[in-house]
């Protein structure tokens, strides 16, 4: 089974009022993710599978498996289409992913996982003036 | 998030991947120990290892202002630039970014344990201690005249 975890090579991200944001210093392209995202991201600074991930939304909103299942598919191939994945072959347990939702219950509804690209980083100018 | 927000933690990310991403210094203030277009390397710094004559950056609106640190209190640095002796600016410790590790002009680079960067933070920081000494005598000259302790010179008739 294969899992994905965060490209700590490549990019710097912070979370700033529970949102996600990302840069990939490869590329110069910036991102920021909304809630679900997010708390995806956070869990992916372990690598996951996709199941691992589904089972941890599912457990946290309440939501159908069958129906995150499909937006975590579509929020990894995002990711790692933007190169803030990487794969791994030694994914974290199940047990670890459904007991970090078990503990932290949402403070927001569920909507589906979404990566947004702001744009391209320019150089950038430390003001001498 | 508003595009404005997400640029602005976009770019204090950028910041402190300077050593992978282009980030360069703008301006005559630090010269000459910095120059227009010079690139510079931020590394994240703990407040208690900030130190006077460290190159600092820091967030200041949507601008990232360098400049030395001339002072530092408990809750914020004094900074002044090595170009422009007589003005000074003042910035919170929340809102201080990194230090400069390392510069990089033609190529060729610099780095902060290198001789030549410390012989340039000793000569800033001679120069600062003049003028605070100057400004210092300037201050007393002042309150000494107003207290008539000091005489006008006499006007020679001709």
């Amino acid at each position: 089974m294969s899992a994905w975890g965060v490209n700590r090579e490549d990019i710097a991200w912070r979370v700033v009022d529970d949102e996600a944001v990302i840069i990939n210093s490869e590329t110069s392209d910036y991102f920021s993710l909304n809630l679900t995202g997010t708390w995806l991201w956070t869990l992916m600074e372990q690598p996951r599978t996709r199941e691992d991930l589904a089972a941890a939304l599912t457990s946290r909103y309440g939501q159908p498996l069958g129906a995150v299942q499909a937006d975590v598919t579509a929020f990894l191939d995002d990711l790692t289409s933007a190169r803030l994945l990487v794969p791994s072959d030694q994914p974290s347990p199940l047990a670890t992913a459904t007991a970090v939702a078990a503990t932290s219950p949402p403070r927001d509804a569920y909507e589906p996982p979404q990566l947004v690209r702001f744009g391209n980083l320019e150089t950038l100018i430390l003001s001498g003036e | 998030m508003r595009h404005a927000s997400a640029r602005q933690v976009a770019q204090e990310l950028q910041l402190l991947r300077s050593g992978a991403m282009d980030v360069r210094f703008h301006g005559n203030s630090m010269l000459p120990f910095v120059r227009d277009g010079d690139r510079l390397i931020v590394e994240p710094v703990v407040w208690r290892e900030i130190a006077r004559g460290d190159l600092v950056t820091y967030r200041f609106e949507d601008k990232f202002p360098t400049r030395r640190v001339a002072r530092k209190g408990r809750n914020s640095i004094l900074l002044w630039c090595d170009n422009w002796p007589d003005r000074r600016f003042r910035a919170r410790r929340h809102d201080v970014l990194g230090r400069v590790v390392t510069r990089e002009r033609d190529g060729a680079r610099l780095h902060a344990s290198d001789d030549e960067w410390r012989a340039a933070t000793e000569r800033s920081a001679t120069i600062f201690r003049r003028w605070r000494v100057r400004r210092t005598l300037v201050r007393l000259h002042i309150i000494a005249r107003s207290l008539g302790w000091l005489r006008r010179p006499a006007r020679q008739r001709v």
